[in-house]
């Protein structure tokens, strides 16, 4: 059950009229946790994600707290602590009433804005058209519910939904978290149905957490790259590239050698990335314009959720402007959707659809 | 007209070649072919651009690649077909296309394949057969007739349409007909049309396919040896050679060797037509051929000391924008010098060291040269870079492109009365 809402649709809308991509209830786990059994550590109420583009990725986080159990400077130290720890630049911390001026600047010293609901309206207002109410689906809280119900229905899904509500907007390495992203869906592949919404809204998370992942790895990768380089040189790169390092690479290629000549399989061939040859050619793409990848993502993660939510005509018409904002948008999501739904026969469904949603929308 | 061996990938570049020669002419034989022709044409012109206005498209597609507004649409389809581009349609109408060519795979893999699943019509496939015959050689025209066993009236009509096209001229020499491609040879039509009649056909054929694994090669190595680079030739295959040079078919790069004191030439492959490369293109092409040259004496014909590895060296230039000075630099590069290609800066006595004017022409003839080693000719993009921006731009941009065309079209400078006395009174004296 989703509490304080209306201030976590505000901050959601707040994300979505400054070009962040939204995420609502996203635990945080230390990865690096030594018990058995995995224990959560906190969530952020709202988490605002601005992928990679000319700047490197931001991250902010919003709390919502519309009781007054804790003084605001306090909220403040414990936004600090938690911004430290998933890595992020910027917080907001909303609560009921306006604070003390002390407590605001001192707790803006530390990269938290501290403001009240009413203060919070009027700033993002003056920030964009797109704060209004109805501009966006990603504010239906009802929708977020039935997808963070999804796994409730079907524990198969579980670990999918699961990474791309907390584990993908907070993983810090792109490439490792791409890989685990094709590594989930590959697990979950026979579960999707397409003829489910949420699970088409799912199809959409998996694509917008492709893009933002592969907006990190092209805009690093431009500048190991030359567009006149010759396909070998070119796959050689992106494959130590996307396995973080030749030596990472060759250690997995050796394990799935000497797997396959254990279980004595004639020809082991060389281990690659699932869908590899669309891959090459996907990236390559990408790296035509690597700035422009971020831009294809708020408006592909409204549309999925569109599937959700009974149509808004202003929110419609704000999608709409996103698609054809550049000439990049639809093409990089047509693509990397091309990619996704060749990766199994179960993905070709979703994929269709979505290629219809792009292309007559 | 006899079963066809060429494979569906050739027949999409052929269909490409013949309508680029073609350009507007219609030809009513003639149904599938302009359509796969057109398609490869927007592909390679389109391949890496993002999502692209349909009227902007409809009007740079009509300027630059002269394919008919009316066509346009089943061309996009045939690319939708094979999956290089998606297009966002309102009603009928194509709004947008969105496009999704493979960068690391010709593009006429995909047509190639759509090829496989139409029939042509027969003038098509004789088309696509003449011109397979004439890419690497002249020909007899009655030999070509038998040999591909076409109806009579269609093969008179494809050698009308293709000569139209520029595609194949005819000639005559020692009284027979020969048929020549001027859009895969630049000149010398004469004697390649002398050459043929005397049945060298197949010699030319081998020695330019022989020579395109080995541009470069110098010719007397070529005639002490009687080999091109381990590729043995006949008596009649050098004499063969000898007479393309002779004839100025081949125009091969000379620089001098000191030690000899003599001159040596480079032979290579003939220049592609007006069709393939057009203006600057030519000049760039100049100069990857004596780029070729000059490292090809370095390998061959050293002074004192060799080059080991040609594309090694070349790629060090392309990438430091110089050459480690050397006691060969001056008679090696001496060529480059004169063509603008780069400076000798002396180091010491005797000691030169190479470097490239860093121009973008500079650049692409270092990259011809690489691939002229590797693949034994230059990079064709066949892309315009001028259609590529209208693409990218609004519809005003095409406009003013468009209007700007007719209005030099229309400037015709008209001649004052003096002038058009003088004029009178030259036609009456003549």
């Amino acid at each position: 059950m989703i509490k304080d809402l209306s201030q976590k649709q505000k901050a959601v809308r707040f994300c979505v009229a400054t070009g962040m991509i939204p995420y609502m209830e996203v635990v945080v786990r230390y990865v690096a946790d030594v018990a058995d059994a995995q224990s959560d550590i906190s969530d952020v109420d709202v988490l605002g994600l601005r992928a990679t583009g000319l700047q490197p990725q931001k991250k902010v986080i919003f709390d919502c707290k519309t009781q007054n159990k804790v003084s605001a400077i306090n909220r403040a130290l414990w936004a600090t602590g938690l911004l430290k720890l998933i890595g992020g630049s910027e917080g907001y911390v909303i609560l009921n009433k306006p604070a003390p001026e002390g407590h605001r600047l001192a707790a803006n010293s530390l990269g938290i804005r501290v403001t009240s609901e009413k203060l919070f309206d009027e700033f993002g207002k003056s920030t964009s058209p797109s704060y209004f109410e109805g501009s966006t689906y990603l504010d239906n809280l009802a929708a977020w519910e039935w997808i963070h119900g999804i796994s409730k229905a079907n524990a198969n899904l579980e670990e999918l939904v699961s990474f791309l509500l907390n584990d993908a907007p907070l993983s810090k390495d792109a490439t490792a978290g791409f890989r685990n992203l094709i590594s989930r869906m590959r697990r979950a592949e026979g579960e999707l149905d397409a003829g489910k919404s949420p699970h088409l809204t799912l199809w959409g998370l998996m694509l917008c957490e492709t893009l933002r992942f592969l907006s990190e790895i092209c805009t690093e990768f431009q500048h190991i790259f030359d567009p006149a380089m010759e396909k070998s040189k070119f796959e050689s790169l992106l494959r130590n590239f996307i396995w973080g390092g030749k030596e990472s690479y060759l250690i997995r290629n050796k394990l799935h050698s000497a797997l396959r000549s254990n279980k004595s399989e004639e020809e082991a061939g060389t281990f690659e990335l699932p869908g590899w040859p669309r891959f090459i050619e996907m990236t390559r793409g990408f790296l035509d314009a690597p700035h422009l990848i971020s831009s294809s993502i708020l408006p592909l993660k409204d549309l999925s959720f569109r599937l959700l939510c009974e149509p808004s005509e202003l929110a419609d018409k704000r999608i709409k402007i996103e698609l054809t904002a550049n000439s990049r948008v639809r093409q990089f999501i047509l693509s990397a959707n091309k990619y996704l739904g060749n990766l199994s026969p179960h993905f070709r469904e979703c994929a269709d659809h979505y290629n219809k949603i792009i292309t007559t929308f | 007209m006899k079963p066809s061996l060429i494979s569906n990938l050739h027949k999409a570049e052929f269909a490409h070649d013949i309508q680029v020669g073609l350009a507007r002419k219609s030809v009513p034989e003639f149904d599938q072919l302009p359509i796969i022709g057109f398609a490869g044409k927007l592909a390679l012109n389109i391949r890496g651009l993002g999502e692209i206005d349909g009227q902007v498209l409809r009007q740079v597609a009509d300027h630059f690649f002269d394919i008919p507004a009316g066509l346009l649409s089943p061309v996009l389809e045939v690319l939708a077909e094979v999956e290089h581009v998606q297009l966002i349609k309102e009603g009928k109408t194509i709004k947008k296309v969105i496009p999704d060519v493979p960068n690391f795979s010709s593009v006429y893999d995909g047509l190639g394949q759509y090829l496989g699943t139409i029939t042509l019509t027969e003038h098509e496939e004789l088309a696509i057969a003449v011109l397979s015959e004439l890419k690497t050689k002249p020909e007899k025209r009655d030999a070509l007739f038998n040999r591909l066993g076409a109806e009579a009236p269609s093969f008179r009509r494809i050698e009308s349409v293709t000569n139209e096209g520029g595609l194949v001229i005819p000639k005559r020499a020692k009284g027979q007909d020969i048929l020549i491609s001027p859009y895969y040879f630049a000149d010398g039509f004469d004697e390649l049309a002398k050459q043929a009649a005397s049945g060298g056909a197949r010699n030319i054929a081998k020695v330019l396919e022989i020579l395109k694994k080995a541009q470069g090669w110098p010719l007397s190595l070529i005639i002490a040896r009687g080999e091109i680079n381990g590729t043995k030739l006949s008596a009649a295959e050098i004499a063969t050679l000898h007479e393309l040079v002779a004839d100025g078919v081949l125009k091969p790069p000379s620089l001098s060797v000191q030690k000899t004191g003599t001159k040596e030439h480079f032979v290579f492959t003939p220049s592609p037509g007006q069709g393939r490369l057009t203006g600057a293109a030519r000049e760039i092409f100049e100069r990857s051929m004596a780029l070729v040259a000059a490292v090809r004496k370095g390998q061959l014909l050293p002074e004192n000391y060799r080059v080991k590895y040609p594309v090694a060296l070349l790629s060090k230039l392309r990438s430091q924008k110089w050459i480690g000075a050397s006691t060969e630099a001056a008679a090696q590069y001496s060529n480059l010098v004169s063509l603008r290609v780069g400076r000798l800066n002396k180091v010491k006595e005797n000691w030169y060291r190479f470097e490239l004017i860093d121009t973008p022409e500079n650049l692409q003839a270092v990259d011809n040269a690489i691939s002229m080693f590797q693949d034994g000719e230059p990079i064709f993009s066949g892309v315009n870079e001028e259609a590529r921006l209208a693409l990218q731009r609004d519809e005003t941009y095409i406009q003013s492109l468009v209007s700007a065309t007719k209005l030099r079209e229309s400037e015709r400078p008209v001649l004052d009365a003096e002038a058009r006395r003088q004029y009178d009174q030259l036609l009456l004296d003549y």
